[in-house]
């Protein structure tokens, strides 16, 4: 299971990071797949393990690196290297403390637009973050 | 041992091998700068061939396809089983379908592979890039130019023994690369070719294995790869829009577009659609580039240089690859092309070339600019078209060269300027074998180059025409041309002369005139010794070596040179002239006898060519080795080496080597009279030489043909062999000795089987030609007791036509052929030859070769002529020669020549004195022809009469025995003299030997001058007496009339000079100081 989510992973290509406002007061993260269905499959296997994150961003070169791992053991689940702006980077990494909860998308760019992508949209929830390393 | 039989397509067994060109003179060397001034262009070195070859475009396929998921096609077990069987394959089908990516796989399991995209790319390119892989390997020398055919060679070579995978893709860009490397012989290595169009492939047999889009169970499986599971009725609708494209599903795996575009074309138009500006403009930079472009570039480009902006785009695009070297190119040719036609609906095609093309320019990469501006902004070429021509024209893109030169020709040029660009199209028109064209270019050229007063470049423009002139066989003017450039040569440019001289010396060894070839290389180098150019004298002695052994009284020279080549131990980084010292040795010896010296140095050229691997050298040395063995009878022998050389001509699938030694073994096998298997042997060569169009092989194995069924009693087979080989030999021109024989041969069989109406077409071919360069002789059957041709009204019939030419040319030779006829047969004769000369006689319109023609006719015409046919011919000349007065009186006649000028030369001669009769008309009719014998320009008349008498020797001692008599010398050439009698009224007369006409006679000494002597004694002394000069005095001021009379005899060297022996000793201790150093 964990393993495919990884595979998956792989595949990610872009993260963004909206700066807090009105409708965001928690910092959070979209990732971004080439394909809507990523996204979907995704929503499948992290269902099943149903429980809070803890997520780790930092610079690796010109990519960023994402860590996630469960909040209650902290077994790690997958890691990524994505596209990101450094702009939005940056902001965040001024305008929050270490280890503040927030929570994580997961989309498609589809038709051009980042877009969430959910099996059901009514139902649809963020997945939620205990804590939220910016380093 | 009819060895001397197969030296006739000169460089076959020229034994002297090859000459080494010590840099070939070609403008390439040079281009002009854009002030119109004449630069070297800089040679990359070593380091930058290294670097500049060392990239392994395979990395670049491993780059491209890294960020795939890619899945093993099911038709890859396919191409797979084939190359177990198969050496060649080519992988057809439509954009998209996945040939980059099974190439790809192939070269995952192959070992040693070279990968190479056609795109863009030029045959030079591209053989460039193959041998210097091979170079690279073999830690040896790179190359940073070749020419096609040496090229192609040069990897055919290289092929026998190595085990390499050639992966060429998207070939259907370069289907003339293609028909270049498809008929060449794979041996152990594999070529997988990929190409959208399967007619590249249709003219040779290989296997073609056709790639359709994912079958259900590929795409699933492909899908699952980029771990996409979808609905089955998403699955569905994905399919039947993507119909199995692999590159519409690499799409959808990459570019989430929702509803499904229909095909591969709609998806690039919503993905197009996805882009923001800074993308799309990268994508329409990278495609529109000529070569693929660098990040620095699209970064100055798009972001005023900011560099990591670019990587960052460039890296969330997905639309481009990046190559090694930081360049990077859209990802896959279908939406490249997309890209291009969008841009042009856009409107914006235009503006983008432009920008781009001009952003180029001003980096100085004139290579990208040119390709974007030469037809939108045709005026910025001024900028830098000059610059880039040599580039080009390098790189083998001939037809764009030509392009660019067209229109910097648009403009008004100077000359000098106008020459080169001209010259530059004839280059690239021959390396396209436009030979017509390139012809008129090259005469445009050098007449431009003259007017400029180049001579630089007058020179290089003259040397490429007349290695044009000898290749196409108008052998002739090659040679006045080479001869008027080297009087044009003196050593103002040493850099130049050199190479130049060898040029010239490689045109004269195939023109087999070794004597002027050895004394270019002697000349080549003195100068290359002052130069301290240690390569450039070691080949010219080697080419030295070479020419010296072809004639007589040089072959010790010859072989000192070449014993101090292999003495001086240079070899192991001049190998080719080792080559040519072992050749010369071996032909040395073999003309002495030396039969074991000779095998020596032969086996020793073998080997050599074997440890270098020239298979083709390799091949020629074999024959040469062989013929040794031929010549001391040991046929078994020589028959194992000639099947060995076979052996190599078929695995190197050299048509035209296996079409020479077959007809070598077929003689073989006649001479040993089995017919059947020399007819056998001699059908293959012919068969060879038609598969590449090897004309004078076709000839030649038409001819043996012809002579081995004829030994069978097939004679009217063999005749039209024979006659099929004549008009072979007609076509290919220059080989007259061969055509004729042929034709005689075809001729006799046709009498033989009677079969007049063939018989009576060729008489008329035959007298068709006369007058033409290449003369269809028919004489040679007069010899022939079968003949039944009426020879003189064959004759009468070419008199005919030499008459009505307005511009007839020194027909001397077939003249004095047919003369030799008139002799042989003289009772019948006399009449028809009279008639002959008459009608030239009546017929003489002044013109200066029927003139001196007549004159040496009637010289020449001894028992043919007698004083009968003298009287008819005398009326004739009194009619015809206005200017020439006979009349007759007590006991003599008296010839009085009245010139313009005033000169009147009165000559006496005896009534019963036919021959002093007819060499005073000769004289006098000789004098008509060329008035310089005796009227010099801007001297002054001092006496207007001169009278003198024309003696016979014997009589002329007769009556003068009272007073002693006389006592003259004659010799082989001097058969006359001038004397003073100082107690006669008239003091001067001539005396001419009684055995004249025997000694002078040209059909038994072709050689004689005594005429000439005549002509220029008495001329010399008529003249000193005219202008009151000493006769020496006038001797050397009408030096040059020697050689204009000798050309009409057919000799070419009377003059003094051309006797003295010529000293080819070289200074060798120039050499031995240059290696001590």
């Amino acid at each position: 299971m964990i393993e495919d989510l990884q595979k998956i992973f792989d595949l990610a290509i872009r993260a963004y990071l909206p700066p807090l406002d009105e409708t965001n007061s928690v910092p959070v993260l979209g990732i971004a797949f080439a394909n809507a269905n990523y996204p979907k499959q995704i929503e499948k296997i992290l269902a099943s393990i149903s429980e809070k994150f803890n997520l780790s961003i930092s610079p690796a070169g010109k990519l960023l690196n994402l860590k996630v791992s469960k909040a209650s053991n902290g077994e790690n689940l997958f890691d990524a290297l994505l596209n990101y702006e450094e702009r939005e980077y940056e902001w965040l990494k001024n305008h929050i403390k270490k280890s503040i909860s927030g929570a994580f998308v997961v989309g498609a760019i589809h038709n051009g637009k980042f877009m969430i992508v959910s099996d059901n949209p009514l139902s649809f929830n963020p997945y939620q973050v205990e804590s939220f390393n910016v380093g | 041992m009819k060895i001397d039989k197969q030296e006739t397509s000169g460089s076959i067994f020229n034994i002297g091998g090859n000459f080494v060109n010590q840099g070939i003179l070609n403008a390439e060397n040079v281009y002009l700068n854009n002030d119109g001034t004449v630069q070297e262009l800089v040679r990359p070195n070593q380091e930058t061939l290294r670097i500049q070859f060392g990239i392994n475009y395979v990395d670049d396929l491993a780059n491209e396809q890294s960020g795939k998921r890619l899945i093993e096609r099911e038709d890859l077990n396919q191409v797979c089983q084939i190359l177990t069987e198969n050496k060649e394959i080519g992988i057809v089908g439509n954009p998209g379908v996945g040939k980059t990516c099974m190439l790809f796989h192939l070269s995952c399991k192959m070992k040693d592979v070279i990968y190479i995209n056609l795109k863009n790319k030029s045959l030079q390119t591209v053989l460039l890039h193959i041998i210097n892989k091979y170079n690279i390997i073999a830690g040896v020398q790179l190359i940073d130019k070749i020419d096609i055919e040496n090229g192609l060679e040069l990897f055919q070579g290289l092929l026998v023994d190595s085990k390499i995978t050639f992966l060429i893709d998207e070939c259907e860009n370069s289907s003339e690369i293609i028909k270049r490397l498809l008929p060449l012989k794979k041996h152990q290595n594999i070529f997988v070719y990929a190409s959208q169009l399967r007619t590249d492939f249709d003219a040779e047999s290989i296997e073609v294995v056709p790639i359709g889009n994912f079958n259900e169970s590929e795409a699933k499986r492909f899908l699952q790869e980029y771990d996409i599971s979808l609905d089955v009725l998403d699955i569905n609708e994905l399919l039947e829009a993507s119909q199995g494209n692999a590159l519409y599903l690499y799409y959808y795996s990459q570019y989430s577009i929702s509803p499904f575009p229909k095909g591969v074309d709609q998806y690039h138009r919503a993905i197009w659609k996805q882009l923001d500006v800074s993308q799309k403009e990268c994508v329409i930079v990278s495609s529109l580039a000529h070569f693929p472009v660098t990040t620095v570039e699209v970064s100055q480009l798009l972001f005023s240089g900011e560099l990591q902006k670019t990587i960052e785009l460039i890296d969330t695009l997905r639309l481009v690859n990046r190559l090694t070297e930081g360049k990077i190119e859209v990802f896959h040719p279908a939406f490249r092309k997309f890209v291009v036609e969008q841009t042009k609906t856009d409107g914006l095609l235009d503006v983008y070339k432009s920008r781009l093309g001009n952003y180029f320019k001003d980096a100085r990469n004139f290579r990208q600019a040119i390709y974007l501006l030469i037809d939108l902004e045709p005026e910025t070429l001024e900028d830098f078209g000059f610059e880039i021509l040599p580039e080009i024209y390098n790189s083998g893109e001939f037809e764009f060269s030509n392009k660019i030169a067209y229109a910097l020709l648009k403009k008004p040029r100077d000359p000098a300027t106008e020459g080169y660009l001209k010259f530059c199209i004839y280059q690239n028109q021959r390396f396209l074998q436009l030979d017509k064209d390139a012809a008129l270019m090259i005469e445009d050229a050098i007449q431009l180059f003259a007017r400029a007063g180049n001579r630089r470049l007058h020179l290089v423009a003259q040397m490429n025409k007349a290695m044009d002139l000898v290749e196409s066989g108008g052998i002739a003017h090659g040679r006045e041309l080479v001869d008027s450039i080297l009087e044009q040569d003196d050593e103002a440019d040493p850099e130049q002369t050199g190479p130049l001289l060898v040029s010239l010396s490689k045109i004269y060894i195939d023109l087999h005139q070794y004597k002027q070839a050895a004394d270019v290389c002697k000349k080549a180098y003195d100068l290359f010794a002052k130069q301290k150019n240690l390569y450039g004298m070691v080949s010219s002695m080697a080419n030295l070596a070479s020419s010296l052994n072809h004639f007589d009284g040089y072959r010790d020279l010859s072989r000192k040179y070449a014993h101090k080549l292999l003495d001086l131990g240079l070899t192991d980084y001049y190998f080719g002239l080792e080559l040519i010292a072992l050749n010369a040795l071996t032909s040395i010896y073999r003309q002495m006898n030396k039969y074991e010296e000779a095998k020596k140095y032969g086996a020793l050229a073998v080997r050599q060519c074997q440890k270098y691997k020239l298979f083709k050298k390799a091949i020629l040395n074999l024959i040469n080795y062989g013929n040794i063995f031929r010549d001391t009878g040991e046929t078994d022998e020589a028959l194992k080496i000639y099947q060995e050389a076979l052996f190599h001509a078929v695995e190197m699938n050299i048509h035209k080597e296996q079409c020479r030694i077959h007809w070598i073994m077929s003689e073989i096998f006649v001479e040993k009279n089995d017919l059947e298997e020399g007819l056998r042997l001699i059908d293959l060569s012919i068969g060879s030489a038609k598969l590449v169009n090897y004309s004078y092989g076709i000839a030649h194995g038409l001819k043996e043909r012809g002579s081995i069924l004829e030994a069978r009693g097939e004679f009217k087979t063999a005749a039209i062999n024979y006659e099929e080989a004549f008009n072979i030999f007609v076509q290919i021109g220059g080989m007259i000795k061969e055509s004729n024989r042929c034709l005689t041969l075809a001729i006799l069989l046709y009498m033989k089987t009677g079969e007049k109406n063939r018989l009576e077409r060729l008489v008329k071919i035959s007298v068709a030609s006369f007058g033409g360069e290449n003369f269809i002789d028919l004489m040679g059957i007069a010899d022939y007791e079968e003949n039944i041709v009426d020879i003189h009204d064959y004759f009468s019939q070419l008199n005919v036509k030499y008459i009505e030419n307005p511009a007839p040319n020194n027909q001397v030779p077939e003249y004095l052929d047919y003369l030799r006829y008139c002799k042989d047969n003289l009772e019948s004769s006399k009449l028809p030859f009279k008639k002959i000369v008459l009608a030239l006689c009546a017929n003489h319109c002044n013109n200066p070769n029927r003139l001196s023609l007549l004159s040496i006719l009637i010289e020449q015409s001894g028992k043919l002529l007698e004083a009968g046919e003298l009287q008819d011919l005398i009326s004739e000349i009194q009619n015809s020669i206005k200017s020439l007065k006979i009349r007759k009186t007590v006991g003599e006649i008296v010839f009085l020549s009245i010139d313009p000028k005033g000169f009147n030369l009165e000559i006496n001669v005896h009534q019963e004195d036919p021959m002093g009769i007819k060499l005073c008309l000769a004289f006098l009719i000789f004098r008509t022809a060329i008035p310089e014998i005796f009227s010099i320009e801007g001297l002054d008349i001092k006496q207007k009469y001169f009278k003198i008498y024309f003696h016979e020797y014997d009589l002329l001692n007769e009556v003068m025995s009272a007073k002693g008599g006389l006592s003259l010398d004659f010799n082989d050439d001097l058969q006359s003299h001038v004397i003073k009698w100082q107690q006669a009224e008239f003091p001067t007369a001539v005396v001419i030997n009684n055995d004249y006409e025997a000694k002078a006679d040209l059909l038994r000494f072709p050689g004689n001058k005594c005429f000439i002597y005549l002509l220029r004694t008495l001329g010399c002394e008529v003249s000193g007496y005219f202008y009151n000069k000493d006769i020496g005095e006038i001797y050397e001021i009408t030096r040059s009339i020697t050689a204009r009379i000798a050309l009409i005899f057919g000799y070419t060297n009377v003059d003094d000079d051309a006797e003295r022996k010529f000293d080819y000793n070289l200074d060798l201790s120039k050499i031995e100081e240059l290696i001590a150093e």
